[in-house]
């Protein structure tokens, strides 16, 4: 009987067999990831393998600057003292860490790219405004590319004959504002996301899939694997994530803290329903005096063995809309600006200990593909490393019922994203209700019944 | 929920028993030669013709008819004479430098006339193909935001307007009329009830089609001489003329309704024109030149059309919001377009003749779309641009700093007081054709990756460390 490999010698085998790939020259691999399994990482480790041992210029290509910055600081600190180039826009206003490091060189024309073996990174507008047809670099790097809409990937697909497509399907689609009737059934269309449309073109390119996410922990997995990731079984790397708190509990929202204190990664947090349209205020000021909570109880955490006071730099929040964003930001203040507040959109790439979720679908009338789409649900749960908790109105569960998707499906298109989002939207209100985790924002309220 | 305005606009209508008008501006070019063209096609037979109107604006209709659709020859010569209405009126409007504008009732309707291009295009018979891309055009553009070759009369009357029926009920271009112009004395229900009665759209009413229709054509097939067969044929001429004029009719009344001087003009709808009229000259040369309209897109053409039609969203959005009253209102309760008291401008003198220039804006708006870092453009008077650099609320209000990029001149002649309206910039349309110019040369070469052929791996001759993974964390 064979054993399954530790999540630790798991996650190596799945780093091995991607760095080998590179060995045997295959012309593409389309590597797929859990939340928090390190892709950003492997994106690294390719690049430098890359530049390195096989003497290649490599371009990386990220979705946005703030992506390109992220993975800049990773290679910039590189112990084979390769410079980085990163390709941008003159005049970028450049984070301060970055701006004077000695290992990073800025490229702004087309004509200063390196020629020699190299890391060039850039994100992929910037790649698409070269004046070639001809490749320019060995191999490409694709980060977070179920982001990127395959046309803006056939736009700098031909700069580089191999490539390593790095991303999580179970996030946000690309999102193109224009109608798309026409390609809608084309599975390979325009504005399906690269690695998809490129593995229907040529299925034979090489696949693989990292196998533990090092983010979250086993109780968050054991809710978000079977919700969002049904084909994609993956393990939870830490087994030792905890918050506690020095100050008892006495006021209502004590009682959802304490939950996850007890070990529920991510339970919900109900207000009484209410039709509120986009912008929630009580919804946005009960969260911020949840944070405040959160801190005035001087929460502590243990994160893989370190024990340290939680931070407002530790806490997250994240929002379906701008407004409800600003909403939220305009309310912390001075005393909590490392609180990061963000949509689910931005949010990809991102993580914190602890995060707050306002709910898509609260205080809506309707239940749009918008609203319920799993990518955009999924993101929200997933960027925690402790502690998530989710902020909506109450009646979710009957608002899902009332609005169940029409049916409304494409020839020759397989999924159906609005389906599996009205499903896992309902799945996981049925869990949490199952296990417990419905807590009532305000004195007296039942917690609602969604099982 | 995202446009509150028009669910109380609709509400509203609800309350009056009338439609209620919910912009000022037109919100579509209407060309004084536009054609109205009205369809019906056979039950079963989607893709056919049974009886056309066609006509000018203001003018009679012209009516064809065809006794049975399913007869290939026949319906080939409906087509046909169709050819050279079409033929002309693409030639006047190439003549002119302008864009030809075609009218159908309703969004289905345009659909109809869609699918027909694309089928047309691909018969044996140079004529009808000629029709199938003439008709293409309207087809190809109908998706594109901000297009103004193919107006369903039911979409651009609710651009104008907010019933107090549902929004697919307002498909039915009779029962729209009805609300937007109710017969006096009359209950709004009843009367649209009775509206609903005539058919609007692309097919003809299946209990007409049982009672009336098919024992026609069945008497026109069991015809045994020549005149009896052209008695029926008259006969079935005058039973859908029945059911094409009251559509036709219809589509000119929405038509009159649009062209009323009650609607300001609206400066956006220019930019739009010249849009289109150039979009008609370049499919026009391309048919020419000889370029084949395929069915399904290459992935070159794909690309290259759903990016001008991500362009195209842009550009008709930083138009409306420029120049429509309606939309900028839109935006400022969407939160897209920020409205604020100018409360200050600080000046910093950075050096020998060098300033830099922030303005300070308070709103009372609660739903705003701002970053920092966020470009906003001022919608109305000088050329003037801000970079946000601070977002704070302060009680009820929302403080907003912006850093001026362009228009510095301007913003050091501003005063504290006045209420400004800022959004994104000024529409683009040339930046579109230098964005395919540029795709082009990009996609000279297609890459493998959109092409057929999947290449062979190459494996790397160099020499491999022992240990790939920990050689590889080594550099890390």
């Amino acid at each position: 009987m064979s054993v399954a490999p530790e999540p630790e010698g798991a996650a190596n085998a799945a780093l091995n067999a991607v760095l080998d790939s590179q060995w045997q020259g295959v012309p593409a691999l389309v590597l797929r990831s859990p939340p928090g399994a390190g892709k950003t990482g492997v994106a690294q480790r390719v690049a430098l393998q890359s530049a390195t041992y096989l003497q290649q210029r490599c371009m990386v290509v990220t979705q946005t600057n703030e992506q390109a910055y992220d993975l800049t600081r990773r290679l910039v600190t590189n112990r084979a003292g390769l410079p980085i180039y990163m390709f941008a826009r003159k005049g970028l206003n450049l984070p301060d860490d970055l701006r004077h490091h000695t290992g990073l060189r800025m490229v702004e024309r087309t004509g200063d790219l390196p020629a020699e073996p190299s890391i060039t990174i850039g994100n992929a507008a910037k790649w698409s405004w070269i004046d070639s047809a001809d490749p320019m670099f060995d191999m490409q790097v694709v980060d977070e590319a179920f982001q990127l809409p395959d046309y803006k990937y056939h736009l700098i697909s031909n700069l580089a004959p191999r490539h390593a497509l790095i991303g999580d399907p179970g996030q946000i689609d690309p999102f193109v504002s224009c109608e798309i009737e026409r390609w809608r059934c084309d599975p390979s269309g325009p504005q399906v996301s690269c690695p998809a449309a490129l593995v229907k073109r040529h299925p034979e390119v090489l696949q693989l899939a990292l196998p533990v996410s090092r983010r979250l922990n086993e109780d968050t997995v054991g809710l978000i694997q079977p919700a969002f990731y049904p084909g994609m079984p993956f393990r939870a790397m830490s087994r030792d994530r905890s918050v506690g708190f020095q100050v008892a509990g006495i006021m209502p929202f004590d009682a959802a803290l304490d939950g996850v204190a007890a070990g529920a990664s991510i339970v919900m947090v109900e207000l009484p329903p209410q039709i509120t349209g986009e912008a929630d205020s009580e919804l946005a000021q009960e969260l911020v005096a949840s944070i405040i909570r959160l801190l005035r109880r001087r929460a502590w955490m243990s994160d893989d063995g370190r024990i340290r006071d939680v931070t407002p730099a530790d806490i997250g929040v994240v929002c379906a809309h701008v407004s409800q964003v600003n909403a939220v930001r305009e309310r912390l203040g001075p005393g909590l600006s490392d609180v990061f507040v963000e949509t689910a959109n931005r949010f990809q790439g991102i993580e914190r200990p602890f995060m707050f979720v306002h709910h898509p679908l609260s205080g809506r009338a309707d239940a749009t593909a918008f609203h319920l789409d799993a990518g955009r649900l999924c993101v929200m749960l997933s960027r925690h490393r402790i502690g998530c908790w989710i902020f909506g109105r109450q009646g979710i569960t009957q608002q899902l019922i009332r609005f169940a998707p029409a049916g409304d499906r494409a020839l020759g298109i397989d999924d159906d994203p609005e389906y599996q989002g009205w499903r896992a939207h309902l799945t996981l209100l049925a869990a949490l209700s199952n296990a417990g985790r419905m807590f009532p924002a305000v004195y007296g309220l039942a917690p609602s019944n969604a099982a | 929920m995202a446009d509150l305005l028009h669910v109380a606009a609709r509400l509203r209508a609800l309350q009056n028993s009338e439609a209620v008008p919910i912009v000022s501006q037109r919100q579509v070019v209407i060309q004084s030669h536009a054609k109205i063209l009205t369809l019906l096609s056979m039950a079963g037979e989607d893709t056919s013709v049974h009886a056309a109107a066609f006509g000018g604006f203001g003018e009679p209709a012209q009516v064809f008819v065809v006794a049975d659709p399913r007869r290939r020859d026949d319906q080939n010569a409906l087509l046909r004479t169709l050819l050279p209405l079409f033929d002309a009126y693409y030639a006047q409007c190439r003549a002119l430098r302008t864009f030809p504008q075609i009218w159908v009732s309703s969004a289905g309707a345009l659909g109809h006339l869609d699918t027909l291009a694309d089928r047309l295009r691909f018969t044996d018979e140079p004529e009808i193909r000629r029709l199938g891309e003439l008709w293409t055009y309207a087809g190809e553009r109908s998706p594109v935001a901000g297009q103004q070759a193919l107006i369903s009369a039911t979409g651009a009357l609710r651009l104008h307007f907010a019933t107090g029926q549902q929004e697919a009920e307002d498909e039915h271009l009779l029962t729209l009329l009805t609300w937007i112009e109710p017969p006096r004395g009359r209950d709004i229900f009843a009367a649209v009830a009775a509206a609903e009665e005539t058919p609007m759209g692309v097919k003809t009413d299946p209990g007409f089609d049982s009672s009336s229709l098919q024992p026609a054509i069945t008497d026109f097939h069991n015809a045994k001489s020549d005149a009896e067969r052209a008695f029926h044929q008259t006969r079935i001429q005058q039973i859908l003329e029945g059911v094409v004029r009251p559509i036709y009719t219809a589509t000119q009344r929405a038509m009159a309704l649009l062209s009323h001087p009650r609607w300001r003009d609206n400066p956006s709808l220019d930019e739009l024109a010249q849009q289109e009229s150039e979009e008609f000259e370049r499919f026009m040369q391309a048919r020419e030149d000889g370029f084949f309209l395929p069915y399904h897109d290459s992935p070159k053409a794909g690309a290259m059309k759903i990016a001008a039609r991500e362009r195209a969203v842009t550009n008709v959005e930083a138009a409306m919001l420029r120049h429509d009253g309606a939309a900028r209102e839109r935006g400022v309760v969407k939160g897209s377009v920020l409205r604020g008291q100018l409360v200050s401008i600080h000046e910093h003198h950075l050096g020998p003749r060098l300033y830099e220039y922030d303005l300070v804006l308070s709103s009372s708006q609660d739903s705003l779309h701002l970053r920092k870092g966020d470009e906003l453009w001022l919608l109305e008077g000088a050329k003037l641009s801000i970079e946000v650099t601070d977002i704070e609320r302060r009680g009820p209000f929302t403080r907003i700093t912006g850093r001026v990029g362009d228009g510095k001149r301007a913003a050091k002649r501003m005063t504290a007081g006045p209420a400004l309206d800022f959004g994104p910039g000024a529409p683009d349309w040339p930046g579109v054709g230098r964005m395919l110019a540029r795709m082009g040369t990009r996609l000279v070469n297609a890459p493998w990756t959109h092409g057929d052929e999947l290449p062979l791996a190459t494996p790397s001759p160099r020499a491999r460390p022992a240990n790939l993974r920990a050689a590889v964390e080594d550099l890390t």
